[in-house]
């Protein structure tokens, strides 16, 4: 009477349909403006629950004059806020030294270029005994600012 | 011969491994790359990959992940890991980890996260590896606050990279229909009544594809005898599961001023009293989506019409998770992703 009938595949078959009615109700459910606002509303309600908890716990707390959570929260923050300060003097501070940097290589160009305009243009004739004393001086090369990593 | 087969995959050790993986009873190590510790605040960890051979690219690469879930999703288990390719593809790669926020957080806000952790984080490695620029890759809401920081802070990025990014918060797709409604889903109410935005709270993405549910258990069910399989779905949904809560006072204000104003993308966002333009960033961008994204559609990403001037575009054939972890991205999006670093470095180290 069951030969020719492939139980397995009927099987199979019955869960595909299954799993296709599934995939379509729930896309349409999931999906439909109701159920935006079904949950939206449900939310809203669980949160002014939880919000009125907490509330009471804050007031139960300052009566006890113990600091609550957000207490401590708040100075965090205005760690945060001397973090921030630090970190925009450290970036104004690498401007600066960035500017300094630019500023002595522009001085050292410019110490170079004075110390050859100084010097005596060479001449074919015998030098002569007399030398001015800044064209003999050494020349003293402007530091130049170096960036150290710090790790 | 069938029936054989469906008796063998009925066993009871096999059913009683379907029920502990369901269940999440069984777990796998991921993010297993090799990396040292180089910068720690509080929760907040900087990382430096390590490799085998010296960095053949002069400008490091620094990742930015969303506050949602945990990082481990980009280098999720050897083979399947855009960390292990970027490294091994010759570059210097560093990764924030966010950590897992908790109520003393509740007050940090977006100016938080752009201008004090962000530009922290990115000082830290140009000091450590030596170099007045970075590429700077931000993933999903990482991504925001990557272009938020570039706006604001041009000086010390070289290149900007958005993965899975949403930019304009206007889409058909359900997550926006949701988000951006004006009275329904008010993340204020979330704050006032919690502190934070739960990390259970970013459970209910999983409506988004409870249609494809069946199909999936019906697939790993199928699939169980594979190891190769098993490891990856186990890894996957280990990293799917661990959501973390996100402080308060960001979570409000991305939702409110990003999905229900839009403000980003408008050049309307304010962050410490300074505007954050998008079209005033200068530097290379990078943009990647996904074609199949139902989190980012790839409309949000800004992949045609942004506000960038010099922009490179990869749309990718996968979802939001995929385009970090799918093979496929990892053979076609990430080797095109990595000669865009290349070229976009400025010399070889």
């Amino acid at each position: 009477m069951t030969e020719g009938i492939d139980l397995e595949a009927m099987t199979r078959q019955w869960q595909e349909i299954m799993m296709d009615g599934w995939s379509k109700a729930t896309k349409q459910v999931v999906g439909s403006d109701s159920f935006a606002a079904a949950s939206s509303s449900y939310m809203d309600w669980a949160l002014s629950w939880q919000k009125q908890m907490r509330n009471n716990t804050g007031q139960f707390l300052d009566s006890l004059e113990f600091p609550k959570r957000s207490d401590v929260a708040r100075i965090s923050k205005q760690i945060s806020a001397v973090e921030l300060r630090i970190a925009d003097m450290e970036d104004r501070m690498d401007k600066m030294a960035g500017l300094l940097g630019a500023m002595s290589h522009a001085m050292q160009k410019l110490v170079e270029h004075s110390v050859q305009q100084a010097q005596p243009a060479p001449q074919a004739s015998a030098p002569t005994e007399v030398a001015t004393e800044s064209s003999q001086a050494p020349v003293k090369k402007a530091p130049v600012a170096r960036k150290k990593a710090k790790v | 011969m069938k029936s054989k087969e469906t008796v063998m995959k009925l066993k009871p050790e096999r059913v009683a491994l379907f029920n502990k993986v369901v269940t999440g009873n069984v777990q796998v190590e991921i993010g297993t790359s090799r990396r040292e510790l180089i910068y720690e605040r509080d929760r907040l960890c900087l990382y430096h990959y390590l490799s085998e051979q010296p960095a053949r690219y002069k400008t490091p690469i620094l990742l930015i992940y969303s506050l949602v879930n945990r990082p481990s999703v980009l280098d999720l288990q050897p083979g399947r890991s855009v960390i292990e390719h970027l490294v091994q593809a010759g570059h210097d790669v560093y990764m924030l980890d966010w950590g897992r926020p908790d109520p003393l957080d509740q007050h940090n806000d977006l100016n938080d996260y752009v201008s004090l952790f962000i530009r922290t984080a990115v000082r830290k490695v140009c000091e450590f590896a030596e170099v007045p620029q970075l590429h700077l890759l931000g993933y999903c809401m990482g991504g925001c606050l990557s272009a938020m920081y570039t706006a604001l802070y041009p000086e010390k990025v070289k290149t900007l990279t958005l993965l899975g990014t949403p930019l304009n918060f206007r889409s058909e797709q359900l997550l926006y229909k949701w988000g951006t409604h004006p009275d329904r889903f008010d993340s204020r109410k979330i704050v006032e009544a919690w502190g934070m935005a739960p990390a259970w709270s970013f459970d209910g993405y999983s409506l988004l594809t409870v249609d494809k549910k069946p199909k999936v258990m019906q697939h790993l069910f199928d699939n169980l005898d594979d190891k190769e399989f098993l490891e990856n779905y186990l890894a996957m949904d280990q990293w799917v599961n661990d959501n973390v809560s996100m402080p308060g006072a960001c979570y409000a204000e991305f939702c409110h001023t990003c999905f229900k104003e839009n403000r980003l993308i408008e050049g309307r966002l304010e962050l410490g009293g300074r505007r954050v333009d998008l079209s005033s960033i200068e530097c290379p961008v990078q943009i990647i989506a996904g074609k199949s994204d139902h989190l980012v559609p790839p409309e949000t990403t800004c992949i045609e019409n942004g506000p960038f001037r010099n922009v490179s575009a990869i749309l990718a054939e996968s979802g939001h998770i995929g385009l970090s972890v799918s093979r496929g991205s990892l053979k076609k999006v990430w080797p095109v992703a990595s000669q865009w670093f290349a070229k976009n470095d400025g010399g070889s180290k």
